[in-house]
């Protein structure tokens, strides 16, 4: 009997394998082993041995500058992006009033492709007709004038500014597991004398680690394959200033260096795995919650 | 019951997994006798590859349409579009092709900004999926030659003596590779890259037109910025292209370099004083002598500071000349105020040594058919004179008739005679011998220069490790 069920299984589990060989595992094995040779993508690729990853690691400062960039926007995904979409889902969960209205807004930025939030803030940032500094030479500063996505002190910020406050996704998960709490958890501490300011942090708070957890790996792989609001914006400049690890993989594509770029891309997928294993370590993921 | 009701899940996520490619194949067999339109639904998601699929849609449904005696279709991408100056005359000559050659052949032009138009072509290229007429630079054409992916044009060229009268020699032994094919449509016109000015504005620094050499140059942008009137409309964003086009004149001007721009190899090292030179000039007209809306500006924001007449001088090259008179884009009677001129020390840009039509093997021959009528159709008397009076320039072979200079646009006839009268070479430009990787950079590193956060020699040390490193 239990041959027989296993069986079926197998064969419910068949589709989604096929689908995760196909889609998944061959081209991740194709990006590991291509970023072993030199291969122009129009001929056959050579072995090379480890002379990528040594032109990665050692030709120029691109790697050192891209890693330098995501570590700051990972301080700022954990540390602003993730603390405000969960201040939302604190706010909404009291369910005050329009709150589903400000929960709908709330979403509309994340309905809008990455890649049309670029060029709208390509206006929003320009100097000239920008809506920012038309704002701000309304309020007096009338020669004001800073092309912000250009200006080396700027355009880090300004980058950043197209993302850290968009943060519907850890709104979401985040309140779905505020209201998955028990509500005899809340009255029992309230009957135990408990203000509402230590029922969330001695009760919501911890109880919601996970979905904190999930936000903050979520923001930071988010950051480390974000390419559209670079690349239709500043391109990485000026100079290197808003450089990161998904842009030095597309130059090694439009050079060329087909091998270059997955050694990069293999690069990009180690990051993902250790930021995976560092934030379920962190926020003690792997445990429940109710443990 | 429990067993029938699991063999029925299995079988429908089975065949709905099959079902998904089989669907495939239907759209694609469909879209072979349809318009084309339909894009892979497997590949919703990328758009290059999308729209590829339209054009060899495109492409099949010509070949179908041809053996059924039907009209060919051929599509392929062009940045000669939309904003784009060179769409002026462009689409409307595809419109005159196709009313000419109507149930035979109908080209299809697909949309695609120009800064974008060759990464898309490379990608394209390397999914074997390029469209029937493309347009590459340097580095992929020299990797087409050798693998041998461009149709030979020279038979056609040489069955056909209304292409092959009007060659340029110089253009048709570029285009020819070692093995004797012609991978590319060889020029029949050269089109001089110059400048233009704004007269009125000239005359209030006392300037009747830019001086003869690079110090003059200079002390005439002073003179401007003296008498209130920002001299240059200078450019950062996009491929940095008007400010390109005056660091290329620059380097044209000195005999070591246009001795590197005519030859036209690639150039990987930039640590040497004419480019540091070069740039240290660059850093000037970008910090002294342009707008504030030049760090950042594509090329319609430096275009419009020169049609708002807030600029002075903007450097371009003659297909610009059609917009002066567009009143969408200036005011009305803003053309009567422009005049034309070439670099300082006679220098001008622009060379017929280059790649331009190019068709990629594999293309069905209905299609090649097609094109060559329409090489031979761009390069009929009409057309090309049309086309000179349009965008300027001249034709070597085909001296213009007087109906046609007496058409004219007083700029074009200005940059001509200036050509004439004072052009000592005509050069490339700095694009056409460095990598795209440098290209991408030099864009790149441009606001630094303005911003003084970068210094000349450390931008051109910044240019030599980016080829260095793509060198390969």
């Amino acid at each position: 009997m239990f041959k027989y069920n296993k069986l079926w299984v197998y064969l419910f589990i068949l589709p989604t394998l096929l689908v995760f060989l196909t889609f998944y595992l061959v081209p991740i094995i194709t990006v590991f082993t291509t970023g072993f040779t030199e291969w122009n993508g129009f001929n056959a690729p050579k072995f090379t041995g480890f002379d990528n990853y040594k032109m990665i690691f050692t030709d120029d400062n691109s790697l050192t500058v891209s890693l330098i960039n995501l570590f700051k926007w990972s301080m700022i995904a954990t540390f602003i992006h993730v603390p405000f979409g969960a201040l939302v889902a604190f706010i909404i969960y009291r369910r005050p009033f329009g709150w589903r209205f400000v929960r709908g807004v709330f979403m509309i930025p994340n309905v809008i492709a990455v890649s049309a939030w670029a060029i709208i803030y390509r206006f929003i940032f320009n100097d000239q007709m920008g809506l920012l500094n038309n704002f701000i030479r309304k309020l007096g500063f009338t020669n004001f004038h800073t092309n912000w996505f250009f200006d080396m002190k700027y355009a880090f910020s300004a980058i950043s500014l197209t993302w850290v406050f968009y943060a519907v996704i850890v709104t979401l998960l985040v309140l779905s597991d505020l209201m998955a709490i028990p509500k005899e958890l809340h009255e029992a501490a309230k009957i135990d004398g408990a203000t509402e300011g230590q029922i969330h942090w001695r009760i919501n708070l911890p109880l919601i680690r996970g979905s904190l957890g999930t936000s903050v790996i979520l923001s930071i792989i988010a950051r480390i394959t974000m390419f559209e609001a670079i690349f239709l914006t500043t391109k990485g400049g000026p100079g290197n200033s808003t450089y990161n690890i998904s842009v030095m993989l597309y130059d090694g594509i439009v050079n060329y260096q087909f091998g270059y770029a997955n050694a990069v891309a293999t690069i990009m997928i180690i990051l993902g795995i250790g930021v995976l294993a560092i934030t379920t370590k962190v926020f003690r993921m792997n445990k429940s919650v109710y443990n | 019951m429990k067993k029938i009701s699991f063999i029925l899940v299995a079988l429908m996520l089975v065949l709905s997994l099959a079902a998904c490619g089989s669907n495939n194949g239907n759209n694609s067999s469909g879209n072979s006798s349809s318009n084309g339109n339909s894009s892979n639904s497997g590949n919703s998601g990328d758009s290059g590859t999308a729209t590829d699929d339209s054009s060899s849609n495109a492409a099949n449904s010509g070949s179908n349409n041809a053996g059924s005696g039907k009209e060919v279709v051929i599509k392929f991408p062009s940045y000669k579009t939309g904003n784009n100056v060179g769409a002026i005359f462009f689409l409307p000559q595809i419109e005159r092709f196709n009313k000419k050659y109507a149930g035979k052949y109908k080209i299809e032009i697909e949309e695609i900004v120009q800064d974008e138009y060759s990464k898309k072509i490379k990608l394209l290229y390397q999914q074997k999926k390029l469209p029937p007429l493309i347009e590459v630079d340097k580095e992929l054409a020299d990797i087409m030659i050798n693998n041998g992916d461009f149709v030979d044009l020279k038979p056609y060229i040489d069955n056909s003596p209304e292409i092959k009268n009007v060659l340029i020699d110089d253009s048709v032994k570029y285009n020819t590779d070692k093995n004797g094919k012609i991978v590319s449509l060889p020029l029949a016109f050269e089109r001089p890259i110059g400048m233009y000015y704004n007269k009125e504005l000239m005359q209030k620094a006392g300037l009747t037109g830019f001086s003869d050499t690079w110090d003059g140059f200079f002390s005439d942008l002073d003179k401007l910025k003296a008498a209130g009137v920002t001299p240059l409309s200078l450019m950062t964003g996009e491929n940095g292209w008007t400010t390109m086009l005056l660091a290329s004149a620059m380097i044209a001007s000195d005999p070591e370099g246009q001795q590197i721009l005519t030859k036209g190899d690639i150039v990987t090292n930039f640590n040497s004083p004419l480019w540091v030179n070069t740039f240290t000039k660059v850093q000037k007209l970008l910090q002294d002598y342009t707008t504030k809306s030049a760090l950042g500006a594509t090329y319609s924001i430096a275009a419009n500071e020169f049609f708002s007449e807030n600029t002075a001088a903007i450097a371009n090259g003659p297909w610009m000349v059609g917009d002066f008179s567009n009143t969408d884009k200036a005011a009305e009677g803003f053309a009567d105020k422009v005049g034309a001129t070439i670099y300082p020390n006679g220098v001008a840009l622009g060379s017929a040594d280059g790649y331009w039509y190019s068709i990629p093997t594999g293309t069905p021959q209905e299609q090649i058919d097609g094109l060559i009528e329409y090489f031979k159709f761009i390069y009929s008397p009409e057309e090309l004179n049309a086309f000179l009076v349009a965008e300027g320039g001249f034709a070597p072979k085909m001296p213009m008739p007087d109906d046609s200079k007496a058409k004219l646009n007083p700029i074009m006839r200005q940059l001509n005679d200036e050509v004439g009268a004072k052009m000592k070479t005509l050069n490339r430009l700095i694009y056409d011998i460095v990598p795209q990787s440098v290209a991408d950079l030099f864009a790149k590193n441009l606001p630094l220069l303005a911003t003084n956060d970068m210094t000349p020699e450390q931008f051109c040390k910044a240019m030599t490790d980016t080829a260095e490193k793509f060198k390969k």
